[in-house]
């Protein structure tokens, strides 16, 4: 078999880890070739609309592991074939100078054990970094299972380094992945947590007011609670899991305090994120970690799964959560039959996690209107503000910034904008539409001193503006169309299977 | 018809506005009238007086070192970047920028609701933003003397702005990037800060006797393939939407791309 039909086989079994960013990393060109653009670069969009960023690749695709959402599963029958380490070193430089990608993400069907297997991704960093003086963005995968000394290895070679939860309950894990258990994915979780410089977060069951009783029926041993507690509402306690002295120091005090002012409430992600310096200069793991699950594979709701993506980014400083929809990949009984992947799901569930990063939402607003899962018409922002009419209409000219965040047709850049403009001048309708405010959405919710935006004449057909209190009739125009777009997409593929 | 209706008119180049920008600021401390400014490449009115401004670089470099100071370089470099947009009507828009960071400060720039202040702004960012996507779609193909050649065709004039993001990412590669639409290149020679080349073309490779030589390096198409091939199989067939895809990346780039311009 030739390198070309290997790329075409490692690459397809590489292709539904969701995470292509390149971001978080600011490594310097020290001789050598490449370096790393800490915004990231994306390279192209495959057919599918997601951007190639990184050779992804398996460096092989057997794999000892049975996991029934894989393609790569051992019962599956596909062709089967590997890298030799130098092909695919020499394949990375080659598209790397001509400024195909940004860098690669290895990852590798389990082949013996979990840490022979992690051996063999390290090696092939190794020699990138060293040999080659390869400059260039690395993501590595964890194995679960492998052991702390070597997911601290692969710290030192690459920029990123990541484990995938996979799915979002402890016992859809041991249905449907009987070769994982939770303790395999959140122990190098915490050491990837402590390796760029972040302590994790103790993880206790039933903190926090109003917390639901555990879902999770199964007896909990003492060892494994903390991990099943990640999967609880409002699990996380702002305190260091471990006190030795080295993690002591690596807290920041000023996070405690600021989180313990609020007695048991959790900081939103954003707060969090904002309190935890970061460093892409680091020498270690400077782009942090990421985790992914896999949607629509199992029972779980947009509750739950967001509530486990808020834990982990409070928890662990995830950099990002990613959804990854379940393709269906040929029939095993313990995974549902779907016509296509769930794609408007998973659309929804990335609008909330935007939310929690960039918007200061937390799992438990995201999702206060009683339903277990997202409004498959509206996003999520204009669904919270429909059922948070009291808090509106914002005042652009007067408004924090936070409170700006909150109306639906504002962003982090255009609230930006607003806060910058309205010092030298008092904002109008008009001009909010020409600094970036899709006035479609935030017409109903704001007003500039005093005066209701929703006044001002539409472009083209006018609108009769429905009152503030009928939110009936703004849920119909405030709509995004997702799932006129989307959902067609799932459906023409359940035609065609 | 009266001389203050009269148009400044300066050559269309940076420089060249930066002078007709003095010149304009200083007729309007002498009468209180900032003067219209148009490039020589854009059309006459029927009854438009145009007065050339000559392009002077020393007196470009003066009053962008006098702004600067006022107001701050990253205010210059906004107005170079909105510059490089070669939007139209940009030029003029930054006549009046410029002459209100002039007379306020770098503050000015903040008015978004001033039509001109938003449209240099948009314009700045509108460069950048293609700056940034060029730096993950230019193209390096291997030539057969071992240097680098990449070909793009962007809407705004920003290769100023590629430069030093390709110098420290390959400081040992002879690497060229060419502006098909204007004619324009930046030339990068091993471990040596790179350059701005105007009226570049690429020539053909000949022998000595004329005979024509293989432009590419012997391993590229076979390369080429091999990341088409990866860019095929790394999409997932059940989520295929190419509506997305021409919107994170516009059908205008794909000529240069060899994953998508297929042989």
């Amino acid at each position: 078999m030739d390198t070309s039909d290997k790329i075409a086989i490692l690459a397809d079994a590489a292709k539904y880890d969701a995470s292509c960013s390149t971001s978080g990393s600011a490594r310097v060109n020290k001789g050598g070739i490449g370096n790393a653009a800490v915004g990231g670069i994306c390279h192209s969009w495959s057919a599918d609309g997601r951007c190639v960023a990184l050779l992804k690749v398996l460096l092989s695709n057997a794999c000892a592991y049975d996991c029934a959402y894989c393609v790569n599963r051992r019962s599956n029958d596909i062709a089967r074939t590997g890298f030799e380490p130098e092909e695919l070193i020499k394949l990375i430089m080659d598209f790397y100078r001509r400024n195909y990608i940004e860098g690669a993400l290895l990852s590798s069907g389990v082949l013996g054990c979990p840490d022979r297997t992690m051996e063999r991704l390290i090696a092939v960093a190794k020699t990138l970094r060293t040999r080659e003086r390869f400059h260039g963005y690395l993501h590595l995968k964890a194995i679960p299972g492998s052991s702390d000394e070597l997911v601290l290895e692969a710290a030192r070679w690459a920029d990123r380094v990541s484990v995938n939860i996979e799915l979002p309950s402890a016992k859809s894990l041991a249905a449907v992945a009987p070769e994982k258990s939770p303790a395999s994915i959140f122990k190098p979780m915490r050491v990837l947590a402590r390796a760029s410089g972040f302590e994790p977060k103790r993880l206790t069951l039933g903190l926090g007011s109003g917390a639901p009783a555990p879902r999770l029926l199964e007896a909990v041993s003492p060892a494994e609670s903390e991990e099943k507690a990640l999967y609880q509402a409002g699990a996380v306690k702002d305190c260091p899991s471990h006190a030795d002295t080295e993690a002591q120091a690596m807290y920041k005090p000023d996070a405690v305090k600021a989180a313990s002012s609020q007695a048991y409430e959790l900081p939103t992600v954003m707060q969090a994120r904002k309190l935890r310096p970061r460093n892409p200069q680091s020498s270690l793991l400077p782009a942090g970690q990421t985790t992914q699950m896999v949607i629509g594979a199992s029972p779980e709701s947009d509750r739950d799964i967001l509530v486990l993506a808020e834990n982990l980014y409070l928890a662990y400083d995830v950099r990002r959560v990613y959804y990854s929809a379940y393709v269906p990949t040929g029939a095993d009984p313990r995974v549902p039959a779907l016509a296509g992947p769930p794609l408007l799901r998973e659309h929804r569930l990335y609008q909330a996690d935007w939310l929690f990063r960039f918007y200061g939402f937390a799992a438990s607003e995201v999702l206060d209107g009683g339903s277990p899962n997202l409004d498959a018409e509206l996003d999520p922002k204009c669904a919270w503000a429909l059922r948070n009419l009291q808090r509106f209409p914002v005042d652009v000219n007067t408004a924090e910034y936070l409170e700006l965040l909150r109306v639906p047709g504002i962003g982090p850049k255009s609230a930006m904008r607003i806060v910058r403009a309205r010092r030298q001048a008092a904002l109008t309708p008009e001009s909010l539409g020409r600094i970036g405010v899709v006035m479609k959405r935030a017409r109903w919710f704001l007003c500039c001193s005093g005066v209701p935006a929703f006044d001002t004449p539409a472009r083209g057909a006018a609108i009769r503006a429905p009152s503030i209190d009928n939110p009936a009739a703004l849920r119909a125009l405030l709509g995004d169309g997702a799932s006129s777009t989307l959902l067609p997409l799932q459906k023409e593929f359940s035609f065609s299977s | 018809m009266n001389i203050d209706d009269s148009v400044l008119e300066y050559d269309g180049s940076f420089p060249g506005l930066l002078c007709a920008v003095a010149e304009a600021l200083n007729e309007e401390a002498s009468c209180g009238r900032l003067p219209a400014v148009r490039s020589e490449k854009a059309l006459c009115g029927l009854f438009e007086d145009r007065r050339p401004v000559v392009r002077d670089e020393a007196r470009a470099a003066s009053l962008w070192k006098r702004l600067a100071r006022r107001a701050g370089e990253e205010v210059m470099f906004t107005a170079l970047d909105a510059y490089s947009s070669d939007r139209e009507g940009v030029d003029e828009a930054l006549v009046l920028a410029l002459s209100r960071v002039w007379h306020q400060g770098g503050g000015a720039l903040n008015e978004l609701g001033d039509p001109s202040i938003l449209l240099v702004e948009q314009a700045a960012t509108c460069t950048r933003a293609e700056a940034h996507l060029m730096k993950g779609l230019v193209r390096f193909s291997e030539l057969s003397d071992g240097s680098w050649y990449a070909s793009i065709r962007p809407e705004c004039s920003l290769l100023h702005l590629l430069g030093d993001h390709f110098s420290q990412r390959f400081p040992d590669m002879r690497w060229l990037i060419h502006d098909r639409r204007r004619a324009k290149a930046i030339l990068h020679e091993r471990q040596r800060p790179w350059t701005l080349v105007e009226g570049f073309e690429l020539n053909e490779p000949k022998a000595e006797d004329g005979q024509a030589l293989p432009l590419y390096s012997e391993q590229e198409s076979s390369l080429r393939a091999a990341w088409a091939r990866y860019f095929d199989s790394v999409a997932i067939a059940e989520r295929t939407n190419p509506r997305l895809q021409a919107n994170h990346m516009p059908k205008k780039y794909w000529p240069d791309l060899p994953e998508l311009a297929r042989e």
